[in-house]
């Protein structure tokens, strides 16, 4: 491979590297972003040296899988750490946004079976599904306001020593980021197909 | 000196990437990919710290007050000045000492118990 050739292959991995950076809390990227792309630059440099492009492509396959670990770890880190600064009345605020929706949603699947045929069944069950969609979104949009709130005052701790609540909160967090995305991809084509009935 | 006894064991046991970097740092100050480097030179090639656990463990170390920023440049004119330089505090040097206290315990129980001198095919 040319000396051209190989600076393009590690701008690609770098550049791809930084992309990958996304999935990592904002604070966590400013403060270790840049040092963590040197890092990866000085490691690509070395193992393109060494092991040629195979090397390359097994250290992108272990970085990708260290990348997605770490930083399921730092979301959580970050959350601990702001609800470290919530009053006991915002901790609970965020647990019921996180939970309520999620409590409703499986409450409306068990007790309502034909409810759960048009969701699952039929996507053009679309009112249903937009109104548990939207739920899920303000739920989300509430318990990030007031965990942004929380950041800003920087109150009590009140939930490091309630182990009960901060558990609630910290699976409903991860369950409400996951639930957004996961409600768009399942209902993505009944909310495109209101769209176009809408436009006609 | 009781209370820094305690805020020790508090600690432990240590994760396996809080003690290699210790170690790793234990003889002059790295920069993150120098202790990268280290770690893989001290196991032999066992273990490959990503820059995702190297950071993530760093930013936790420096927390806990086991190591800290050096302002100090070992060669200024070959280094790039953007490098963050780490070295040990006298906290994390007496974690690590401690540490490796339980580990060589562990491993004599294990030499006591006749662990080592290979498994025995069955």
């Amino acid at each position: 491979m040319r000396p051209s050739q190989t600076r393009w292959v590690l701008l690609l991995a770098e550049g791809a590297y930084r992309a990958l950076l996304l999935v990592y809390p904002a604070d966590h990227r400013w403060e270790y972003g840049p040092l963590m792309v040197q890092s990866f630059r000085d490691r690509c440099r070395d193992v393109r040296r060494q092991k040629g492009n195979w090397g390359l492509v097994r250290l992108w396959w272990r970085v990708l899988k260290d990348t997605l670990v770490t930083a399921v770890v730092e979301h959580l880190d970050e959350l601990e750490e702001r609800s470290r600064r919530m009053t006991k009345r915002q901790q609970t605020l965020v647990a019921v946004c996180a939970l309520g929706p999620l409590v409703l949603w499986i409450g409306l699947l068990i007790i309502n079976p034909a409810f759960t045929s048009r969701v699952l069944i039929n996507p053009l069950g679309w009112p249903i599904v937009m109104a548990v969609f939207l739920l899920l979104s303000l739920g989300y949009i509430l318990q990030r306001g007031v965990l942004a709130h929380s950041s800003q005052t920087g109150l009590t701790h009140l939930l490091v020593r309630r182990p009960a609540l901060r558990a609630a909160f910290l699976v409903g967090t991860i369950v409400l980021l996951v639930l957004p995305a996961v409600a768009l991809i399942i209902f993505g084509p009944a909310i495109v197909t209101l769209l176009t009935m809408m436009g006609q | 000196m009781a209370d820094t006894a305690s805020q020790v064991d508090k600690i432990l046991p240590l994760t396996p990437a809080v003690f290699h970097i210790l170690l790793a740092l234990t003889d002059k100050e790295r920069h993150g990919y120098g202790i990268m480097l280290e770690v893989e030179a001290m196991t032999k090639g066992r273990v490959e710290m990503g820059p995702g656990t190297l950071y993530g463990t760093i930013k936790r170390m420096l927390k806990a007050g086991l190591i800290e920023e050096s302002d100090e440049r070992p060669d200024p004119e070959l280094d790039d000045e953007r490098r963050r330089y780490y070295r040990l505090t006298g906290f994390g040097r007496r974690v690590l000492a401690a540490e490796a206290e339980r580990l060589s315990a562990l491993v004599d129980v294990a030499q006591s118990k006749r662990v080592f001198g290979g498994v025995e095919a069955t």
